[in-house]
């Protein structure tokens, strides 16, 4: 049965600069109104694939296709992209800016005004619409480039890094953007090496190693993937020595504070059972590892 | 409106509003303006009389008779002068002679012309002292001393004066085609490693394909390229509308009228390739050594034209004119001299034409595919080699 899935699909991608195979085989699909995280260690092939999807590069198999039809330069027009390398024309006024972009995506003049100084409010930057670029600081030619990805209402958003270098305020108004752009209905597609953000955003993470997808699900089902867990136990009262568990990748161990990672098949009760004959149990803790620790559990195995 | 326009537009709009825009355009507005009126005033004047004065200290009716004339060449008047290096210093005369010396004020303001006159005089005055102490009549003098006056014609059919129009109009085509190129093609050049320096052509990249974003960047340069050439060839045009002593030289006209076509071609050739040129490097440092492959043959081009102005003929010259690389700089040259024939000028054209295809199209690749390359310099022939990589 063929099933037209909605939204964007990357199947297949292969990519090689010369000798070396940037992306093998990726499959990434993203649902319209769905946050997709994209994590992976750098050289990963993450800016790779998203530069595929905005056909920046060629592609040398695979598919990316919207809705069931191939993405060509038409449908590109209704994406909005931030490079990794982040890059705007120094020399021209904010506004005028991301009207050319919006112009350039096919807005008419009057629509690309109006979205550009609405979408340049929304980021902050209205006492600076007539300032020329390379007068604003960093942070502000960020929201810049955010007001360029989102000026012409794409209904995908494919975004490298765009946590990287905005402090807290920036970030929090980059966060707010897309959790109300996916509510809107935009399918994001972000790749980022902050894990917080990823988990405390993403519907979906997509976890990359060596050009390829090693792992993908919620955050919660990505931890409770993990072959480990992390055990950890208090005593208000311990008997003896320090206890001790077989089997157990221990963390660290004092007489009445216990940490250990232990397969997730263990059969907990048995632990419990051993641990309170070693004195009055005040914590018990049996929790899959943090995002953290799965992501470097799959790109380090 | 197109992605082309919109990228043309931009082009045009940003850089109608610098200063170099503005600057230049006003110097060639002026220079145009300098050679209408330069171009007339030397033309027209270069056949009216010479004047000179010239200074004696005694017999002023005797060396009046002598040295005063008012031919079509020399205009001389004879004064009487007390003070003669007086004289000299408030500049009353050109000369001050004394029967035998000749003074000047300095040697640089020695003429020539007035020199042979006066020694020319005293010759023929001696000669005929002599010839009446010989007992001839001043009749059979005169006859004797009548000078020979040889007419002049060409079989090509010109006036004299006509070549100096030519060599004139030759030397400013090519200049003006040379200098303009070159701006341009650097313009072209720093444009696209803008482009690479701010990053901003991923995002472009996002939106446009490279071969659009090179059009509309070619378009509006090449707009502003082509206001500037025409108020030059207009400028060139008046100076010689208003040219009214000399009739101006068949192929002239004719030259001024294409001058404009063939600057656009060659604007087509150059900036394409200034473009891949600087789709090579992402920093603005670079733009020099990478620029030279595309500026040489262009600068030899030049050297070629303005040494070879009056030796049109010269085989280097011709071979020159049918070259895509050099024909928009030597063309005009071979035209205003009038050394050439109409199916050569087509010939070169089509030549010309056949290779801006050319030319674009692997600009084009090579630009392509160096766009995204940040950082370290690509080399011509890695580009070339990975064209379709990225």
């Amino acid at each position: 049965m063929l099933v037209v899935m909605s939204g964007l699909q990357v199947q297949g991608l292969c990519k090689t600069y010369g000798s070396l195979q940037a992306v093998d085989q990726l499959n990434v699909s993203v649902s319209p109104g769905q946050i997709t995280g994209f994590l992976g260690p750098n050289g990963a092939g993450k800016s790779t694939t998203m530069r595929a999807i905005l056909g920046v590069v060629s592609i040398d198999e695979g598919t990316v296709s919207w809705n069931g039809s191939t993405v060509d330069d038409t449908f590109r027009s209704s994406i909005g992209y931030m490079p990794q390398e982040r890059g705007l024309y120094p020399r021209m006024k904010v506004l005028e800016q991301v009207i050319y972009f919006a112009r350039l995506a096919g807005l008419d003049a009057a629509t690309a005004t109006s979205k550009a100084k609405f979408w340049l409010e929304k980021v902050g930057l209205e006492d600076r619409l007539d300032d020329m670029t390379q007068d604003l600081s960093g942070g502000n030619q960020q929201r810049v480039q955010l007001a360029v990805a989102l000026v012409h209402d794409p209904v995908l958003l494919v975004l490298d890094e765009p946590f990287a270098g905005l402090d807290p305020i920036a970030s929090s108004v980059m966060k707010e953007i897309l959790l109300e752009r996916a509510r809107a209905g935009v399918a994001v597609l972000f790749s980022s090496h902050q894990l917080s953000v990823v988990s405390d955003l993403c519907d979906q993470v997509v976890i990359v190693a060596k050009g390829s997808v090693v792992s993908e699900g919620s955050a919660s089902q990505l931890r409770l993937a993990s072959p480990t867990r992390r055990l950890e136990i208090r005593w208000r009262e311990a008997y003896g020595d320090t206890w001790s568990l077989e089997d157990a990748n221990v963390v660290s161990s004092e007489r009445n504070h216990f940490i250990a990672d232990v397969r997730a098949d263990v059969a907990i009760e048995s632990i419990m059972t051993q641990a309170a004959r070693h004195g009055e149990i005040t914590e018990f803790q049996f929790e899959p590892p943090t995002l953290e620790s799965v992501f470097a559990e799959l790109v380090e195995g | 409106m197109s992605q082309i326009a919109l990228i043309a537009k931009r082009e045009i709009l940003t850089r109608v509003r610098t200063k170099a825009y503005i600057i230049t355009t006003a110097l060639l507005v002026v220079a145009a303006g300098a050679v209408a009126i330069f171009g007339n005033v030397v033309l027209g004047q270069g056949f009216s009389a010479v004047e000179k004065t010239i200074g004696v200290t005694q017999d002023v009716s005797t060396y009046e008779d002598l040295f005063a004339v008012d031919s079509e060449e020399l205009n001389v008047t004879v004064v009487e002068v007390t003070n003669p290096t007086e004289a000299l210093e408030e500049g009353d005369v050109d000369v001050v002679f004394s029967g035998s010396e000749l003074r000047w004020k300095s040697e640089a303001d020695k003429s020539l012309p007035l020199e042979l006159h006066i020694a020319n005089s005293v010759q023929v005055d001696t000669v005929t002292k002599q010839a009446t102490s010989l007992g001839l009549t001043p009749d059979d003098l005169a006859s004797l001393a009548t000078p020979v006056v040889l007419e002049e014609s060409f079989t090509d059919g010109e006036e004299s004066g006509q070549i100096a129009v030519r060599l004139a109009v030759a030397t400013i085509a090519s200049i003006a085609t040379f200098v303009l190129l070159q701006m341009w093609g650097s313009f072209v050049l720093m444009g696209v490693i803008e482009e690479k320096a701010s990053r901003v052509i991923e995002v472009l990249l996002s939106q446009v394909r490279p071969a659009t974003l090179l059009s509309g960047k070619l378009l509006g340069l090449g707009v502003l390229a082509l206001a500037q050439m025409v108020i030059l060839a207009a400028g060139l045009g008046g100076a010689l509308y208003f040219i009214e002593d000399i009739e101006i030289p068949s192929g002239v006209w004719g030259l001024i009228a294409i001058l404009v076509p063939i600057f656009i071609l060659g604007f087509a050739f150059y900036s394409a390739a200034f473009a891949a040129a600087g789709s090579l490097v992402s920093r603005q440092e670079d733009a020099q050594g990478v620029q030279l492959p595309v500026m040489l043959p262009l600068l030899l081009s030049y050297m070629l034209a303005v040494t070879s102005v009056t030796d049109p003929e010269f085989i280097a010259v011709k071979i020159g004119s049918f070259l895509p690389f050099s024909s928009p700089v030597v063309l005009p040259l071979r035209i205003a001299m009038q050394k050439i024939a109409l199916w050569e000028v087509c010939l070169s054209l089509c030549i010309l034409i056949a290779a801006i295809f050319v030319v674009i199209k692997l600009a084009a690749q090579i630009y392509e595919g160096s766009l995204l390359r940040l950082g370290k310099k690509v080399g011509w022939v890695q580009a070339w080699r990975d064209r379709k990589l990225t």
